[in-house]
This record gives C-alpha cells, sequence and structure tokens, in this order.
C-alpha cells in the first residue's frame, strides 16, 4: 500500500482498485474510480429502495439539473470520504410516511455498501443516513409540472 | 524520418526508425474499446461532445484518451463511463488487455503504462436517439 501522507492528499476523489491487466505479471497500469461514478451508484441504489421518496435536496430544479446531466445536485446529498482504500458514504434521503426509519436506514446501509463493493470493489467502511424530511406517499402521479415532451 | 528496411536490418527494426503520431495511438485503442462488455462510452463524449459531432469537431475524444510518448515507449490513460451492474475493474482491465494487445500488435511500441479512469456509471443505451450517428459504433450487446 501506498504512504499514508499519499492516500490523504492524492485520493481526495479517486479510489484505485486492484484487478489490472497483467503482462509477465506486472500490472500495466492503474484502474480508478472516480467519486462520480461511486456517486451514482450510491443514488441510483437508494432510489430503488421501497420507501424512499427522493434524496433531499433534490427538487424540481434537480429534476431539470438531471435532465443537463449536471452533477452538482446529487453531489449535494450524497458526500464520499477517503479513508486509505476504503470509503464511507454519507447518504440524506427523504422517505415516505409510514416507513419505519431504522429497517429502512438499515436496508440502505446494507444495499450502498453491497452495490459499491460489487461493482467498484470497493469496501464501504460506513454508511451514514441523514433523514432530512417526509414525505406523502403520492396518490396519484403528482401533477407539478405539464406534461412536457416526454415521448 | 522514413524507416530504411535495409535486408539487414529484418529482425529487430532500429528503436527510431519510425514515429507513431499520437492521433493514431488514440485511434487504435479507441477502436479497442468500442465494443467490450460493460464500457458504455468515453468519457466527456456526452451532450457536449454530441454538440462538438453537430459542428464536426474531431476533437472529441482528446480529452477522453491521454497519449504520452516518449522513446518508443508509450503511456496511455482511457477516461471511460462504465456499464451500471457491471464490475468495474473487470471492464477495466478487459480495456487494458485490449489496448495493450491493439497497440503493440499494429505499432510495435513498448507500452508502458495503460491506466484505466471510470468517471462515471450509467445505463448502456438501448438504441435510443440516433442523433449522433457515429456514436451507434459504441453500441453494446451484452
Amino acid at each position: 500500500m501506498s504512504n499514508t501522507q499519499q492516500a490523504k492528499s492524492a485520493a481526495e476523489s479517486v479510489s484505485t482498485v486492484p484487478g489490472a491487466y497483467e503482462v509477465n505479471g506486472v500490472p500495466v497500469g492503474t484502474i480508478r474510480i472516480l467519486d462520480g461514478a461511486i456517486t451514482t451508484i450510491v443514488k441510483r441504489t437508494v432510489l430503488g429502495i421501497e420507501g424512499v421518496a427522493r434524496l433531499s435536496g433534490s427538487s424540481i430544479i434537480d429534476d431539470f439539473a438531471d435532465l443537463v446531466r449536471s452533477k452538482r445536485m446529487q453531489e449535494r446529498s450524497i458526500q464520499i470520504d477517503h479513508d486509505g482504500q476504503d470509503i464511507s458514504v454519507s447518504v440524506a434521503v427523504n422517505p415516505y410516511f409510514g416507513y419505519k426509519f431504522p429497517a429502512l436506514i438499515d436496508e440502505i446501509k446494507r444495499k450502498v455498501t453491497e452495490a459499491v463493493a460489487e461493482m467498484a470493489g470497493i469496501q464501504v467502511t460506513s454508511v451514514r443516513v441523514d433523514i432530512r424530511g417526509i414525505e406523502e406517499l403520492p396518490a396519484e402521479e403528482p401533477a407539478q409540472e405539464p406534461k412536457q415532451d416526454q415521448e | 524520418m522514413t524507416a530504411k528496411s535495409t535486408a539487414k536490418q529484418t529482425a529487430a527494426p532500429s528503436a527510431s526508425a519510425f514515429t507513431v503520431h499520437e492521433s493514431v495511438i488514440i485511434s487504435l485503442a479507441r477502436k479497442a474499446v468500442t465494443g467490450i462488455p460493460g464500457f458504455v462510452r468515453f468519457a466527456g463524449s456526452s451532450i457536449v461532445s454530441d454538440l462538438a459531432d453537430l459542428v464536426g469537431s474531431k476533437r472529441r475524444f482528446d480529452k477522453s484518451i491521454v497519449v504520452t510518448e516518449s522513446e518508443n515507449e508509450v503511456s496511455l490513460e482511457i477516461l471511460i463511463v462504465a456499464a451500471y451492474g457491471s464490475k468495474f475493474n473487470e471492464v477495466a482491465a478487459a480495456i487494458q488487455e485490449a489496448v495493450y494487445r491493439q497497440i503493440v500488435d499494429f505499432t510495435g511500441m513498448t507500452v508502458k503504462s495503460i491506466d484505466v479512469v471510470v468517471t462515471d456509471t450509467e445505463d448502456v443505451p438501448v438504441e435510443e436517439k440516433p442523433a449522433a450517428d457515429d456514436v451507434v459504433e459504441g453500441e453494446i450487446i451484452q
């Protein structure tokens, strides 16, 4: 492993993972994963969990930000911290009313850890879940926006 | 500096007998990577690059594949978006292997390093908008 100082300064927003292609037993290069990829894994995993309404801080504005593929908004509710090779994740969510927090938080922790390990091959040492709001289950399709060109 | 192919030098061409332009390396690498399962696209080749396509810019891949050449040794850094659900290091290793073989086979250069950076992950496009025609070659059948 590299020096501890180096890990602190250089590996701020990037994780180096093993498994590079080898020629004569020597890896031809490094494989690095940027935080953006991990953020996307966390986002999609959390949003796929039943009971999660949305990531906190995401609203109509953020849906628009998604449309133009801005990364800003999702980074506001998901934070990645590096500790050597491992990472810790903080995620802010708004659950739906009616779901019990402890079970939901456990599921978020478990699924995020699994998904990041599976895809990125990175160990998540801790998942911190902030519940910043609560949402009513939508009775029907929320008609916040007029129907746009969603063909 | 053209290569002097004299009969004496059939076995090992001298080290500085030829040069390969950076853009050629990039093209070779790009061709090698395209079609690898789990590879979605090169990083940076999204909306901005689609726009660049529209205006006919060819600088699309310049930032997602960085080539450093020195004395017949070549180092590459390749920035990609991996498929959501794939194992990133397996995708990256497959890319390293494909690019390594491609460059060694075609140029005979020594590959010093091939670094793969996974910048993001997204779904493999399922033949959606044919807006950017020449990106279609990047489609993947898993």
